[in-house]
């Protein structure tokens, strides 16, 4: 953990802008701006929202990159930031969030061109971002960091600010939960048809 | 191991987080147990389904312009809070403040002191010589004119007698 992370292209281009390059820090955003975005809609349910949020996040990141040191990974400190983030701007009155449906392209690219399948693949995915809504929001971004991030337990742990084993925990109870609810799902879906 | 234990560690161990040594005890331990195989299976499905629920959508197109007026926004207040911090650190500086607390020190030291001194009465401009006080040779020369006039001043109640005199001049002549 307390090893230079020198040999990650993003602690470099992090390290150039802290030496007054701004180009580095305009490429870390093209980089990685999907990745929030898509992190920040963990807590929004409303892609506007997340952009909005993801936006304010790159912003917090450029005004403290100075505070940034090698010994932890670009995307640790990042994602970091933007979860602090997120979760203080969820929990303000001010910003209320509504989840709403989104039309997902990758859900009906995998059912092909088959109408019922392309139903059910969607079908299934809404109940399963239903359900991780309702998760509880440590398990949540611990498995949208897992999954969706193809973070490490090691990275999401340092991320969270939580121990490895803590991360399994809640990795173990989230999928035991979205793996029930989607059991529920299927069950449900046999029997009307 | 029981199925505790391995349900403890079953995600860890589908995302090859585990040592090897307890990877291969579990794996041992799904090969003969049923219910821990399907969890296990459950996992992988939703870990597929995850992946296909959870689409990473496309930045809009004015998300990059957006981010860029916010950051110019927040640099422009950023800069305003530091001038302001350092407009703050200026005032406080050391040879400013020093020279203002030196001048409010010696203000509040010349108050106390001239309330502690009795008060003294400027002398008067024209002390009498029978004055019970002691005169002093600065006195003397600073009423010197008084003092060469004296014989005139002492007279002064004869002087204002001059008009009635010259009045009288007049009542003579008419008389005659």
């Amino acid at each position: 953990m307390n090893d230079l992370h020198l040999g990650d292209d993003d602690a470099r281009l992090m390290l150039a802008f802290q030496q007054g390059d701004p180009a580095s820090f305009e490429r870390l955003f093209q980089k990685h701006k999907r990745a929030v975005i898509s992190f920040a809609l963990r807590f929004t349910g409303r892609v506007d929202e997340a952009e909005e949020l993801a936006q304010e996040v790159f912003v917090k990141c450029y005004l403290a990159a100075s505070s940034y040191e090698p010994r932890a990974k670009f995307t640790t400190w990042l994602f970091r930031i933007a979860r602090n983030h997120c979760l203080n701007e969820v929990r303000r009155p001010s910003r209320r969030y509504k989840s709403e449906p989104f039309d997902d392209q990758q859900a009906r690219a995998g059912a092909g061109d088959d109408p019922e399948a392309l139903a059910a693949t969607r079908a299934l995915s809404a109940a399963l971002r239903r359900e991780l809504e309702a998760l509880p929001e440590n398990q949540r971004s611990a498995l949208s960091l897992s999954r969706e991030h193809g973070m490490s337990y090691d990275e999401i742990a340092e991320t969270m600010d939580v121990s490895i084993s803590a991360v399994k925990s809640l990795l173990n109870r989230a999928k035991k939960r979205l793996a029930a609810k989607l059991a529920q799902h299927m069950e449900h879906r046999h029997a009307m048809s | 191991m029981r199925c505790h234990d391995v349900e403890k560690n079953l995600s860890a161990h589908l995302d090859g987080e585990l040592e090897a040594e307890q990877s291969q005890r579990i794996a041992a331990h799904l090969e003969g147990c049923a219910s821990c195989r399907g969890q296990a299976q459950a996992f992988g499905l939703l870990d597929d389904a995850i992946g296909a629920a959870l689409p990473q959508p496309e930045p809009s197109a004015g998300f990059d312009a957006a981010f860029r007026g916010k950051l110019e926004a927040a640099r422009l207040d950023q800069a305003r809070a530091s001038q302001a911090v350092s407009r703050k650190r200026r005032w406080f500086s050391w040879p400013l403040f020093a020279g203002a607390a030196a001048t409010v020190a010696a203000t509040v030291l010349a108050v106390v002191l001239i309330g502690k001194e009795p008060t003294t009465q400027p002398l008067p401009r024209h002390r009498t010589l029978a004055s019970a006080q002691p005169v002093s040779d600065l006195d003397l020369a600073q009423n010197l004119d008084l003092l060469k006039n004296y014989p005139v001043v002492e007279k002064l109640d004869t002087l204002e007698d001059f008009d009635a005199i010259a009045g009288l001049d007049g009542l003579e002549e008419a008389l005659r």
